[in-house]
Protein backbone atom coordinates (compact mmCIF):
# COMPACT_ATOMS: atom_id res chain seq x y z
CA UNK A 1 0.00 0.00 0.00
CA UNK A 2 1.50 3.29 -1.19
CA UNK A 3 3.35 3.51 -4.49
CA UNK A 4 6.01 6.01 -3.48
CA UNK A 5 9.71 5.37 -3.96
CA UNK A 6 9.86 2.81 -1.17
CA UNK A 7 6.62 1.11 -2.13
CA UNK A 8 7.65 0.85 -5.77
CA UNK A 9 11.09 -0.52 -4.88
CA UNK A 10 9.61 -3.16 -2.57
CA UNK A 11 7.04 -4.17 -5.17
CA UNK A 12 9.60 -4.51 -7.95
CA UNK A 13 11.94 -6.60 -5.88
CA UNK A 14 9.33 -8.96 -4.54
CA UNK A 15 7.94 -9.31 -8.05
CA UNK A 16 11.37 -10.22 -9.40
CA UNK A 17 11.75 -12.79 -6.65
CA UNK A 18 8.64 -14.48 -7.96
CA UNK A 19 6.00 -13.37 -5.47
CA UNK A 20 2.52 -12.37 -6.54
CA UNK A 21 2.43 -8.66 -5.78
CA UNK A 22 -0.43 -6.14 -5.84
CA UNK A 23 0.27 -2.44 -5.40
CA UNK A 24 -2.54 -0.25 -4.08
CA UNK A 25 -2.43 3.53 -4.23
CA UNK A 26 -5.21 6.10 -4.24
CA UNK A 27 -3.39 8.07 -6.92
CA UNK A 28 -3.12 5.86 -10.03
CA UNK A 29 -0.61 8.22 -11.66
CA UNK A 30 1.95 7.03 -9.15
CA UNK A 31 2.00 3.58 -10.68
CA UNK A 32 4.25 5.23 -13.29
CA UNK A 33 7.05 4.87 -10.73
CA UNK A 34 7.14 1.11 -11.31
CA UNK A 35 9.51 -0.04 -14.01
CA UNK A 36 8.17 -1.50 -17.25
CA UNK A 37 9.04 -5.05 -16.25
CA UNK A 38 6.78 -5.08 -13.20
CA UNK A 39 4.49 -8.09 -13.56
CA UNK A 40 2.23 -7.58 -10.55
CA UNK A 41 -1.26 -6.13 -10.27
CA UNK A 42 -2.15 -2.48 -9.86
CA UNK A 43 -5.15 -1.48 -7.78
CA UNK A 44 -6.20 2.16 -7.67
CA UNK A 45 -7.94 2.88 -4.38
CA UNK A 46 -7.64 3.96 -0.80
CA UNK A 47 -5.96 1.30 1.31
CA UNK A 48 -8.01 2.38 4.30
CA UNK A 49 -11.18 1.47 2.48
CA UNK A 50 -12.23 -2.12 3.04
CA UNK A 51 -13.83 -2.45 -0.39
CA UNK A 52 -10.68 -1.24 -2.09
CA UNK A 53 -8.58 -3.65 -0.03
CA UNK A 54 -10.88 -6.52 -0.96
CA UNK A 55 -10.71 -5.61 -4.63
CA UNK A 56 -6.94 -5.69 -4.30
CA UNK A 57 -7.22 -9.22 -2.95
CA UNK A 58 -6.42 -8.71 0.72
CA UNK A 59 -8.35 -11.87 1.62
CA UNK A 60 -5.81 -14.04 -0.19
CA UNK A 61 -2.74 -12.10 0.92
CA UNK A 62 0.01 -13.68 3.02
CA UNK A 63 1.66 -10.35 3.72
CA UNK A 64 0.68 -6.68 3.79
CA UNK A 65 3.12 -3.78 3.74
CA UNK A 66 1.95 -0.19 4.37
CA UNK A 67 4.34 2.51 3.18
CA UNK A 68 2.26 5.62 2.44
CA UNK A 69 3.43 9.02 3.68
CA UNK A 70 0.97 8.96 6.59
CA UNK A 71 1.90 7.11 9.78
CA UNK A 72 -1.69 6.93 10.91
CA UNK A 73 -2.95 5.75 7.53
CA UNK A 74 -0.32 3.03 7.49
CA UNK A 75 -1.30 1.93 10.97
CA UNK A 76 -5.00 1.99 10.23
CA UNK A 77 -4.63 -0.07 7.06
CA UNK A 78 -2.27 -2.49 8.82
CA UNK A 79 -4.80 -3.02 11.57
CA UNK A 80 -7.49 -3.66 8.97
CA UNK A 81 -5.27 -6.24 7.27
CA UNK A 82 -4.47 -7.96 10.53
CA UNK A 83 -7.65 -7.69 12.57
CA UNK A 84 -10.32 -7.82 9.88
CA UNK A 85 -8.65 -9.93 7.17
CA UNK A 86 -6.26 -12.01 9.24
CA UNK A 87 -3.21 -11.35 7.06
CA UNK A 88 -0.34 -13.31 8.61
CA UNK A 89 2.51 -10.85 8.10
CA UNK A 90 1.84 -7.14 8.41
CA UNK A 91 4.59 -4.55 8.20
CA UNK A 92 3.94 -0.87 8.77
CA UNK A 93 6.20 2.09 8.16
CA UNK A 94 5.97 4.71 10.91
CA UNK A 95 8.17 7.79 10.72
CA UNK A 96 7.49 8.94 14.28
CA UNK A 97 9.61 6.59 16.43
CA UNK A 98 7.48 7.13 19.55
CA UNK A 99 4.35 6.17 17.71
CA UNK A 100 6.17 3.27 16.07
CA UNK A 101 7.15 1.84 19.42
CA UNK A 102 3.58 1.88 20.66
CA UNK A 103 2.27 0.31 17.45
CA UNK A 104 4.96 -2.34 17.74
CA UNK A 105 3.68 -3.32 21.16
CA UNK A 106 0.25 -3.74 19.65
CA UNK A 107 1.55 -6.58 17.53
CA UNK A 108 2.24 -4.73 14.30
CA UNK A 109 5.76 -5.02 12.91
CA UNK A 110 6.84 -1.44 12.48
CA UNK A 111 9.79 0.05 10.72
CA UNK A 112 10.86 3.57 11.56
CA UNK A 113 13.02 5.15 8.83
CA UNK A 114 13.80 7.96 11.27
CA UNK A 115 15.33 5.72 13.91
CA UNK A 116 16.95 3.44 11.34
CA UNK A 117 18.48 6.43 9.54
CA UNK A 118 19.79 7.90 12.76
CA UNK A 119 21.27 4.54 13.80
CA UNK A 120 22.94 4.07 10.43
CA UNK A 121 24.50 7.51 10.43
CA UNK A 122 25.75 7.17 13.97
CA UNK A 123 27.28 3.84 12.99
CA UNK A 124 28.97 5.46 9.99
CA UNK A 125 30.32 8.16 12.23
CA UNK A 126 31.82 5.51 14.46
CA UNK A 127 33.47 4.00 11.40
CA UNK A 128 31.41 0.84 11.40
CA UNK A 129 29.71 -0.52 8.36
CA UNK A 130 26.01 0.43 8.24
CA UNK A 131 23.80 -2.31 9.61
CA UNK B 1 -13.31 13.45 36.10
CA UNK B 2 -10.62 14.47 33.61
CA UNK B 3 -11.71 14.24 30.00
CA UNK B 4 -9.43 14.80 27.02
CA UNK B 5 -11.03 15.48 23.68
CA UNK B 6 -8.83 15.04 20.64
CA UNK B 7 -10.04 17.22 17.77
CA UNK B 8 -11.49 20.68 18.19
CA UNK B 9 -13.84 20.79 15.22
CA UNK B 10 -17.57 21.27 15.54
CA UNK B 11 -18.02 17.93 17.27
CA UNK B 12 -15.15 18.40 19.69
CA UNK B 13 -16.26 21.90 20.55
CA UNK B 14 -19.90 21.11 21.20
CA UNK B 15 -18.87 18.11 23.24
CA UNK B 16 -16.55 20.29 25.31
CA UNK B 17 -19.30 22.82 25.85
CA UNK B 18 -21.64 20.12 27.11
CA UNK B 19 -19.09 18.64 29.47
CA UNK B 20 -17.52 21.78 30.85
CA UNK B 21 -18.47 22.82 34.32
CA UNK B 22 -19.25 20.91 37.47
CA UNK B 23 -16.43 18.74 38.70
CA UNK B 24 -15.15 17.95 35.24
CA UNK B 25 -11.77 18.99 34.06
CA UNK B 26 -11.64 19.17 30.34
CA UNK B 27 -9.06 19.66 27.64
CA UNK B 28 -9.47 19.89 23.88
CA UNK B 29 -6.38 19.13 21.81
CA UNK B 30 -6.44 20.77 18.40
CA UNK B 31 -3.79 20.67 15.70
CA UNK B 32 -4.60 23.97 14.02
CA UNK B 33 -3.05 26.89 15.91
CA UNK B 34 -5.70 29.46 15.07
CA UNK B 35 -8.54 27.11 15.90
CA UNK B 36 -6.83 26.12 19.16
CA UNK B 37 -6.54 29.79 20.15
CA UNK B 38 -10.20 30.34 19.34
CA UNK B 39 -11.18 27.30 21.41
CA UNK B 40 -9.05 28.59 24.27
CA UNK B 41 -11.04 31.82 24.25
CA UNK B 42 -14.37 30.03 24.14
CA UNK B 43 -13.55 27.28 26.63
CA UNK B 44 -11.86 29.24 29.40
CA UNK B 45 -8.43 28.15 28.33
CA UNK B 46 -9.23 24.43 28.15
CA UNK B 47 -7.54 24.02 24.79
CA UNK B 48 -4.10 22.86 23.81
CA UNK B 49 -2.46 23.27 20.45
CA UNK B 50 -0.89 20.06 19.26
CA UNK B 51 -1.24 16.79 17.41
CA UNK B 52 -2.92 14.31 19.73
CA UNK B 53 -1.46 11.49 17.64
CA UNK B 54 1.96 12.34 19.02
CA UNK B 55 2.62 10.44 22.19
CA UNK B 56 4.48 13.39 23.70
CA UNK B 57 1.53 15.73 23.20
CA UNK B 58 -0.88 13.38 24.95
CA UNK B 59 1.67 12.81 27.66
CA UNK B 60 2.07 16.55 28.21
CA UNK B 61 -1.69 16.89 28.35
CA UNK B 62 -1.67 14.59 31.35
CA UNK B 63 -3.17 11.58 29.59
CA UNK B 64 -2.00 9.29 32.39
CA UNK B 65 -4.47 10.82 34.79
CA UNK B 66 -7.30 11.11 32.26
CA UNK B 67 -10.50 9.20 32.99
CA UNK B 68 -11.75 9.35 29.44
CA UNK B 69 -10.20 10.17 26.08
CA UNK B 70 -12.57 10.88 23.23
CA UNK B 71 -11.07 11.02 19.74
CA UNK B 72 -13.43 13.01 17.55
CA UNK B 73 -11.36 14.30 14.65
CA UNK B 74 -12.67 14.02 11.10
CA UNK B 75 -10.17 11.28 10.26
CA UNK B 76 -10.81 7.74 11.42
CA UNK B 77 -7.15 6.75 11.22
CA UNK B 78 -6.22 9.60 13.56
CA UNK B 79 -8.99 8.65 15.96
CA UNK B 80 -7.77 5.06 16.04
CA UNK B 81 -4.21 6.15 16.76
CA UNK B 82 -5.26 8.55 19.54
CA UNK B 83 -7.27 5.79 21.21
CA UNK B 84 -4.44 3.28 20.94
CA UNK B 85 -1.90 5.70 22.39
CA UNK B 86 -4.26 6.70 25.17
CA UNK B 87 -4.83 3.07 26.11
CA UNK B 88 -1.10 2.48 25.98
CA UNK B 89 -0.82 5.18 28.65
CA UNK B 90 -3.35 3.38 30.80
CA UNK B 91 -6.53 5.31 30.05
CA UNK B 92 -9.39 2.98 30.93
CA UNK B 93 -12.05 4.51 28.74
CA UNK B 94 -11.46 5.57 25.20
CA UNK B 95 -14.05 6.43 22.65
CA UNK B 96 -13.78 7.20 18.95
CA UNK B 97 -15.98 8.99 16.50
CA UNK B 98 -16.23 7.03 13.26
CA UNK B 99 -16.66 9.16 10.20
CA UNK B 100 -17.09 6.19 7.89
CA UNK B 101 -19.55 3.80 9.58
CA UNK B 102 -17.88 0.79 7.93
CA UNK B 103 -14.81 1.48 10.05
CA UNK B 104 -16.75 0.69 13.20
CA UNK B 105 -15.82 -2.95 12.51
CA UNK B 106 -12.11 -2.34 13.00
CA UNK B 107 -12.60 -0.22 16.10
CA UNK B 108 -14.80 -2.98 17.48
CA UNK B 109 -12.07 -5.57 16.86
CA UNK B 110 -9.66 -3.35 18.75
CA UNK B 111 -12.13 -3.08 21.61
CA UNK B 112 -12.69 0.63 21.16
CA UNK B 113 -16.17 1.93 21.61
CA UNK B 114 -17.32 4.00 18.68
CA UNK B 115 -20.06 6.35 17.81
CA UNK B 116 -21.31 8.28 14.85
CA UNK B 117 -22.85 10.97 17.04
CA UNK B 118 -20.01 11.50 19.47
CA UNK B 119 -21.72 13.94 21.76
CA UNK B 120 -24.61 11.67 22.39
CA UNK B 121 -22.62 8.55 23.07
CA UNK B 122 -19.96 10.18 25.17
CA UNK B 123 -22.57 11.71 27.38
CA UNK B 124 -24.15 8.29 27.71
CA UNK B 125 -20.77 6.77 28.55
CA UNK B 126 -20.05 9.06 31.42
CA UNK B 127 -23.50 9.54 32.76
CA UNK B 128 -23.01 7.02 35.55
CA UNK B 129 -20.58 9.46 37.08
CA UNK B 130 -22.13 12.62 35.81
CA UNK B 131 -25.85 13.15 36.07
CA UNK B 132 -26.12 14.76 32.70
CA UNK B 133 -29.47 16.06 31.67
CA UNK B 134 -28.92 18.16 28.68
CA UNK B 135 -29.97 19.31 25.32
CA UNK B 136 -27.43 17.56 23.15
CA UNK B 137 -26.72 19.01 19.73
CA UNK B 138 -26.64 16.24 17.15
CA UNK B 139 -26.33 18.12 13.89
CA UNK B 140 -26.27 21.66 12.59
CA UNK B 141 -28.81 22.25 9.87
CA UNK B 142 -28.77 25.42 7.79
CA UNK B 143 -30.06 28.90 8.67
CA UNK B 144 -29.39 28.59 12.41
CA UNK B 145 -31.49 25.48 12.78
CA UNK B 146 -30.11 22.48 14.56
CA UNK B 147 -31.09 18.98 15.44
CA UNK B 148 -30.85 18.24 19.16
CA UNK B 149 -31.57 15.29 21.35
CA UNK B 150 -33.16 15.47 24.79
CA UNK B 151 -33.72 12.48 27.04
CA UNK B 152 -36.67 13.06 29.33
CA UNK B 153 -35.73 12.81 33.02
CA UNK B 154 -38.21 11.96 35.78
CA UNK B 155 -38.61 15.62 36.54
CA UNK B 156 -39.56 16.52 32.99
CA UNK B 157 -42.75 18.56 32.67
CA UNK B 158 -43.25 16.82 29.32
CA UNK B 159 -43.77 13.35 30.81
CA UNK B 160 -47.38 12.21 30.51
CA UNK B 161 -48.16 14.69 27.77
CA UNK B 162 -48.43 14.42 24.04
CA UNK B 163 -45.99 16.28 21.78
CA UNK B 164 -48.82 18.65 20.81
CA UNK B 165 -49.30 19.75 24.41
CA UNK B 166 -45.69 20.79 24.84
CA UNK B 167 -44.83 24.46 25.05
CA UNK B 168 -41.90 24.43 22.65
CA UNK B 169 -39.96 27.51 21.54
CA UNK B 170 -40.97 28.99 18.18
CA UNK B 171 -39.85 27.11 15.09
CA UNK B 172 -39.24 23.95 17.10
CA UNK B 173 -40.57 20.56 16.14
CA UNK B 174 -40.32 17.09 17.66
CA UNK B 175 -39.11 15.03 14.71
CA UNK B 176 -38.59 11.65 16.31
CA UNK B 177 -39.11 9.87 19.62
CA UNK B 178 -36.79 7.02 20.58
CA UNK B 179 -38.10 5.11 23.58
CA UNK B 180 -35.86 3.74 26.32
CA UNK B 181 -35.77 0.41 24.47
CA UNK B 182 -34.25 2.11 21.46
CA UNK B 183 -37.34 1.90 19.27
CA UNK B 184 -37.88 5.00 17.12
CA UNK B 185 -41.34 6.38 16.47
CA UNK B 186 -42.69 9.29 14.47
CA UNK B 187 -44.69 11.41 16.96
CA UNK B 188 -48.45 10.89 16.55
CA UNK B 189 -51.23 13.03 18.10
CA UNK B 190 -51.92 10.36 20.73
CA UNK B 191 -48.27 9.57 21.60
CA UNK B 192 -47.75 9.99 25.33
CA UNK B 193 -44.23 10.84 26.39
CA UNK B 194 -42.63 8.78 29.14
CA UNK B 195 -39.49 8.96 31.24
CA UNK B 196 -36.39 7.92 29.29
CA UNK B 197 -37.78 8.83 25.90
CA UNK B 198 -35.20 10.53 23.74
CA UNK B 199 -36.74 13.32 21.71
CA UNK B 200 -35.00 14.40 18.55
CA UNK B 201 -36.04 18.00 18.04
CA UNK B 202 -35.44 20.54 15.31
CA UNK B 203 -34.97 23.93 16.92
CA UNK B 204 -33.13 27.20 16.58
CA UNK B 205 -29.70 27.29 18.17
CA UNK B 206 -30.65 30.23 20.40
CA UNK B 207 -33.69 28.38 21.73
CA UNK B 208 -31.77 25.57 23.38
CA UNK B 209 -32.21 26.88 26.91
CA UNK B 210 -35.93 27.44 26.39
CA UNK B 211 -36.28 23.97 24.93
CA UNK B 212 -34.48 22.58 27.96
CA UNK B 213 -36.98 24.25 30.27
CA UNK B 214 -39.87 22.73 28.35
CA UNK B 215 -38.45 19.22 28.19
CA UNK B 216 -36.19 18.88 31.21
CA UNK B 217 -37.65 21.38 33.63
CA UNK B 218 -36.45 24.56 35.27
CA UNK B 219 -34.66 22.82 38.13
CA UNK B 220 -31.77 21.89 35.89
CA UNK B 221 -29.32 24.63 35.14
CA UNK B 222 -27.77 25.17 31.78
CA UNK B 223 -24.25 26.29 32.04
CA UNK B 224 -23.69 26.20 28.34
CA UNK C 1 -7.53 59.18 35.80
CA UNK C 2 -9.75 58.76 38.83
CA UNK C 3 -8.11 57.13 41.82
CA UNK C 4 -6.85 53.62 41.54
CA UNK C 5 -8.10 52.46 44.89
CA UNK C 6 -7.53 48.78 44.32
CA UNK C 7 -4.45 47.70 42.47
CA UNK C 8 -3.27 44.25 41.52
CA UNK C 9 0.39 43.64 40.82
CA UNK C 10 1.31 40.14 39.62
CA UNK C 11 4.67 38.90 40.81
CA UNK C 12 7.12 36.90 38.73
CA UNK C 13 10.88 36.38 38.76
CA UNK C 14 12.84 39.39 37.50
CA UNK C 15 13.23 43.06 38.19
CA UNK C 16 10.32 44.20 36.06
CA UNK C 17 7.74 42.78 38.43
CA UNK C 18 9.52 44.48 41.36
CA UNK C 19 9.19 47.75 39.45
CA UNK C 20 5.54 46.94 38.89
CA UNK C 21 5.03 46.34 42.62
CA UNK C 22 6.63 49.70 43.40
CA UNK C 23 4.56 51.46 40.76
CA UNK C 24 1.41 49.79 42.01
CA UNK C 25 2.15 50.86 45.58
CA UNK C 26 2.74 54.45 44.50
CA UNK C 27 -0.52 54.53 42.56
CA UNK C 28 -2.43 53.05 45.48
CA UNK C 29 -0.88 55.54 47.85
CA UNK C 30 -2.00 58.44 45.69
CA UNK C 31 -5.60 57.24 45.82
CA UNK C 32 -5.48 56.10 49.43
CA UNK C 33 -6.09 52.59 48.23
CA UNK C 34 -4.64 49.13 48.64
CA UNK C 35 -2.27 46.92 46.71
CA UNK C 36 -2.50 43.19 46.20
CA UNK C 37 0.56 41.25 45.16
CA UNK C 38 -0.34 38.05 43.32
CA UNK C 39 1.79 35.06 42.54
CA UNK C 40 0.36 32.43 40.23
CA UNK C 41 1.78 28.91 40.21
CA UNK C 42 1.29 27.46 36.77
CA UNK C 43 0.52 23.78 37.16
CA UNK C 44 1.47 21.42 34.34
CA UNK C 45 -1.44 19.43 32.92
CA UNK C 46 0.24 16.21 34.00
CA UNK C 47 -0.91 17.14 37.50
CA UNK C 48 -4.31 18.16 38.83
CA UNK C 49 -4.50 21.92 39.21
CA UNK C 50 -4.88 21.42 42.96
CA UNK C 51 -1.68 19.37 43.25
CA UNK C 52 0.65 20.07 46.14
CA UNK C 53 3.31 22.37 44.67
CA UNK C 54 5.58 22.75 47.64
CA UNK C 55 8.75 23.91 45.90
CA UNK C 56 6.93 26.34 43.66
CA UNK C 57 5.06 27.60 46.69
CA UNK C 58 8.27 28.36 48.54
CA UNK C 59 9.63 30.17 45.52
CA UNK C 60 6.39 32.16 45.31
CA UNK C 61 6.64 33.16 48.95
CA UNK C 62 10.17 34.40 48.43
CA UNK C 63 9.19 36.41 45.35
CA UNK C 64 6.19 37.86 47.19
CA UNK C 65 8.44 38.81 50.10
CA UNK C 66 10.84 40.66 47.80
CA UNK C 67 7.99 42.39 45.98
CA UNK C 68 6.44 43.45 49.28
CA UNK C 69 9.71 45.00 50.41
CA UNK C 70 9.88 47.08 47.21
CA UNK C 71 6.21 48.02 47.46
CA UNK C 72 6.51 49.07 51.10
CA UNK C 73 9.46 51.28 50.26
CA UNK C 74 7.47 52.97 47.49
CA UNK C 75 4.04 52.99 49.05
CA UNK C 76 4.71 54.53 52.46
CA UNK C 77 2.04 52.92 54.63
CA UNK C 78 -0.26 51.72 51.88
CA UNK C 79 -2.11 48.49 52.70
CA UNK C 80 -0.44 45.54 50.98
CA UNK C 81 -1.89 42.08 50.75
CA UNK C 82 -0.47 39.10 49.05
CA UNK C 83 -2.01 36.09 47.45
CA UNK C 84 -0.82 32.92 45.84
CA UNK C 85 -2.93 30.65 43.67
CA UNK C 86 -2.59 27.72 41.31
CA UNK C 87 -3.82 27.75 37.74
CA UNK C 88 -3.06 26.26 34.32
CA UNK C 89 -1.98 29.64 32.97
CA UNK C 90 -1.10 32.88 34.73
CA UNK C 91 -2.95 35.21 32.34
CA UNK C 92 -6.51 34.02 32.93
CA UNK C 93 -5.81 33.63 36.66
CA UNK C 94 -4.66 37.26 36.90
CA UNK C 95 -7.72 38.49 35.03
CA UNK C 96 -9.99 36.43 37.24
CA UNK C 97 -8.33 37.68 40.42
CA UNK C 98 -8.66 41.28 39.21
CA UNK C 99 -12.35 40.77 38.50
CA UNK C 100 -12.95 39.05 41.85
CA UNK C 101 -11.31 41.92 43.76
CA UNK C 102 -12.88 44.54 41.55
CA UNK C 103 -9.42 45.91 40.96
CA UNK C 104 -9.20 49.32 39.29
CA UNK C 105 -5.90 48.49 37.68
CA UNK C 106 -3.42 45.73 37.06
CA UNK C 107 0.23 46.73 36.99
CA UNK C 108 2.25 44.17 35.13
CA UNK C 109 5.99 44.03 34.74
CA UNK C 110 7.41 42.79 31.47
CA UNK C 111 11.01 42.18 30.51
CA UNK C 112 12.58 44.24 27.77
CA UNK C 113 13.36 42.38 24.60
CA UNK C 114 16.87 41.19 24.05
CA UNK C 115 16.56 42.25 20.44
CA UNK C 116 16.48 46.06 20.25
CA UNK C 117 13.65 47.27 18.06
CA UNK C 118 11.69 44.11 18.56
CA UNK C 119 9.22 43.57 21.33
CA UNK C 120 7.00 40.65 22.06
CA UNK C 121 4.85 41.15 25.10
CA UNK C 122 4.65 37.49 26.17
CA UNK C 123 1.59 35.30 26.54
CA UNK C 124 0.67 36.34 30.08
CA UNK C 125 0.76 40.07 29.36
CA UNK C 126 -0.97 39.51 26.05
CA UNK C 127 -3.82 37.69 27.74
CA UNK C 128 -4.14 40.30 30.47
CA UNK C 129 -4.13 43.17 27.95
CA UNK C 130 -6.75 41.40 25.90
CA UNK C 131 -9.08 40.36 28.70
CA UNK C 132 -8.72 42.43 31.88
CA UNK C 133 -11.91 44.30 32.75
CA UNK C 134 -9.92 47.09 34.45
CA UNK C 135 -7.06 49.38 33.44
CA UNK C 136 -3.73 47.70 32.72
CA UNK C 137 -0.38 49.36 33.26
CA UNK C 138 2.70 47.79 31.79
CA UNK C 139 6.03 48.40 33.47
CA UNK C 140 8.86 47.49 31.14
CA UNK C 141 12.34 47.11 32.55
CA UNK C 142 14.89 49.57 31.16
CA UNK C 143 16.87 48.25 28.21
CA UNK C 144 20.24 48.31 29.95
CA UNK C 145 18.87 45.93 32.55
CA UNK C 146 17.83 43.49 29.90
CA UNK C 147 21.28 42.02 29.64
CA UNK C 148 21.24 38.33 28.69
CA UNK C 149 22.00 37.40 32.30
CA UNK C 150 18.72 38.88 33.58
CA UNK C 151 15.86 36.51 34.09
CA UNK C 152 12.79 37.32 32.03
CA UNK C 153 10.23 39.07 34.22
CA UNK C 154 7.05 37.91 32.60
CA UNK C 155 6.57 34.31 31.67
CA UNK C 156 7.34 33.70 28.01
Amino acid sequence: MGCGRTGAAIAERLDREGHRVTVIDRDASRFGRLDGGFGGRLAAGNGMDMEALERAGVREADAFIAVTQGDNRNFFASQLAREVYGVARVICRVKDPQRGEIFGRLGIDTYSPTSAGADAMIAMLAGEAPA
Amino acid sequence: MYIIIAGGGKVGYSLARELQGGDNELLVIERDGERAAELGERLEGAALRGDACEASVLEGAGVRRADLVAAVTGDDEDNLVVCEIARHHGVARVLARVNDPRNALLFGKRGIETTVSATDAILAQIEQELPVVAVVPVMHLHEGLELVEVRLPETSPAVGRTPRELLLPPESLVALIVDSGGVPRIPAPDTTLTVGDALVVVTRAESRAMLGEALIGGAHGFDT
Amino acid sequence: MAGFRSILAPVAPGDASLDAAALGAALARQAGGALTLLYVIEVDRRLPVTADMELEGRRGEELLRRARARAEAAGGGVTIEDEMLQARAAGPAIVEAAAAREADAIVLGVAASLLPGRFAVGRTAEHVLGHAPCAVWIARAPLERAAPAAEPAARP
